[in-house]
């Protein structure tokens, strides 16, 4: 496994907001607690600062926890580790093959069997045919939807395509895993499945960052824990340290 | 392809863009064994359920073209056969270069899931457009072939000029594909507006009638239309003939303007196109 690395530079994240025009929404602008920051650039723009000169390196081995209010940037920040946003100044490096799980069942075809779904998700993954059709039955099998699969994914329910979702995105174990929000994947008996593939995925990777309000998810999971707030990196370090901080902020 | 690609750097620097935009363009044709399955899937998918399945597209356009053939046919004073041949021919080019930019205006907003999740190259989302619309064009050759059997030249086709103009149709629609796309993203009343540029087009663009049929004043619709010149390296092959030189320098000058056009917008805005969506 390659020596997986996730490196941010003074990385600024810049939404433009189009449509709206500054004029109209300066005098509502109060100090909010919630969302990134609302600024207007010179042309009466409205833009909203969603990252603000974020820097940081995660090395292999580390298990990081993003904490924050709504519209802190913690799935900002997933989407700019992702490879989604490009930064608008600044730069991210990232070393390691790399697994979102934000949204599973993209690229699914309704009228299509579970089979092929597997074979077309499993493409979108990045995987080669030859690989897919090796991993399909695994699939097939761990999604526990015996017959169903070889019909048309539009007959399952939404509980029964997560799981062949699930089972998809999770094929394989990559570098870097990142999270938004931790899975909660079809009933009782399969979500005790899924939580020791994820933990499986987690063991075997080499970075994992997540991103959720449940702190005590976190703590099973991570060795390290930063705190957004509006952009900001307001505390990066240590989880048990990072989540002293962050409770004694919301005491009292 | 996060999976294939282990390496990423990402940077607000605009120095860097044209490498970035490069490197998009290469990777992208490097996953080929993606959109051309994605392409092909995307085509079985429209037709499933359906009694004809891919043949809806054929027999649609078949008969289509039947019926202006016999009408303009008449109205022209132009022989039968002759005329069929150059219209079936004009409507399957047509058929490719409009259903390719149509689509090709929501390219990067149709892929709005996957965009937002995976750092992919962009430019696949452009390459498994114009694939499936070859897949499509492969399809209504049948008609042609039909025409052909019927009045008698399949052997003066020539493949080699045949992938020729396929290729160079294919490029050039490529190249749109990028245009139309990037403003398309930024600028969302494109796409209507795509709908009734083209419909423009047809009337504009030789397929119905042949530029001979042109009044002098007029000949500059079709000898300075792109479109034409592109869609003249594929057409006359189709029929039989050889595409004049004229065309072949449009359809590749076209390809240099164009392409530098795309490069320079692909360039600038490829790291902005997440932020439109």
């Amino acid at each position: 496994m390659v020596d997986s690395h996730l490196s941010l530079r003074s990385v600024d994240i810049e939404f433009t907001i189009y449509g709206v025009h500054a004029r109209s929404i300066k005098n509502h602008i109060l100090r909010a607690s919630t969302g990134g920051v609302i600024r207007f650039s010179n042309n009466s723009r409205v833009i909203v600062n969603a990252l603000n000169n974020v820097s940081l390196d995660i090395k292999s081995g580390e298990r990081v926890g993003l904490i924050g209010h709504n519209g802190a940037g913690k799935t900002t920040l997933l989407r700019v580790l992702a490879g989604v946003y490009e930064p608008v100044r600044g730069s991210m490096t990232r070393i390691g093959r790399t697994s979102s799980l934000f949204d599973l069942s993209y690229g699914f075809d309704p009228n299509s069997t579970g089979l092929e779904n597997i074979l077309i998700r499993g493409m979108y993954l990045g995987l080669d045919r030859a690989t897919i059709l090796k991993l399909r039955d695994g699939i097939a099998e761990f999604s526990e939807l015996g017959g169903y699969i070889h019909i048309p994914v539009n007959t399952y329910s939404a509980g029964m395509l997560m799981r062949l979702a699930f089972a998809i995105s999770t094929s394989v174990s990559p570098d870097i895993l990142l999270m938004d929000e931790w899975l909660a994947v079809g009933d009782a008996n399969f979500q005790k499945k899924a939580e020791r593939r994820l933990l499986d995925l987690i063991g075997g990777s080499g970075i994992l960052v997540i991103a959720t309000h449940s702190l005590a998810i976190m703590e099973n999971v991570c060795n390290r824990l930063i705190w957004l707030e509006s952009g900001y990196i307001r505390a990066d370090g240590p989880f048990r340290e990072v989540k002293e901080e962050f409770l004694a902020a919301h005491r009292g | 392809m996060s999976q294939a690609y282990p390496e990423l750097n990402l940077s607000g620097d605009p120095k860097l863009r044209a490498e970035a935009a490069l490197t998009d363009l290469g990777r992208g044709l490097r996953d080929w064994p993606f959109w051309t399955l994605v392409g092909w899937y995307d085509i079985k998918q429209r037709y499933r359920r359906t009694t004809l399945g891919p043949l809806w597209i054929t027999a649609s356009m078949g008969m289509l073209t039947a019926v202006l053939g016999i009408i303009y046919g008449s109205i022209f004073h132009l022989p039968i056969g002759e005329y069929l041949l150059y219209l079936a021919a004009g409507m399957v080019c047509w058929y490719f270069v409009s259903s390719t930019i149509m689509e090709g205006a929501t390219v990067f907003i149709a892929a709005d899931g996957i965009i937002k999740q995976n750092a992919i190259p962009l430019s696949i989302h452009v390459y498994r457009i114009v694939w499936r619309n070859l897949i499509v064009l492969l399809h209504n050759a049948v008609i042609l072939a039909v025409i052909l059997l019927m009045f008698g030249s399949i052997s003066l086709l020539n493949p080699l000029l045949m992938l020729t103009g396929v290729i160079l149709l294919a490029a050039n629609l490529t190249i749109i594909v990028f245009v139309i796309g990037i403003l398309s993203t930024r600028f969302r009343d494109l796409p209507p507006l795509m709908g009734n540029i083209l419909q423009v087009l047809f009337y504009i663009t030789p397929i119905l009638f042949k530029p001979t049929q042109l009044p002098e004043s007029m000949k500059l619709i079709a000898y300075y239309n792109p479109l034409y010149h592109i869609i003249e390296v594929l057409r006359r092959p189709l029929i039989g003939e050889v595409p004049p030189l004229v065309s072949y320098i449009g359809a590749i000058v076209s390809l240099l303007i164009g392409g530098a056009l795309a490069f320079g917008l692909f360039r600038r805005f490829r790291g902005r196109i997440a932020y439109w969506l």
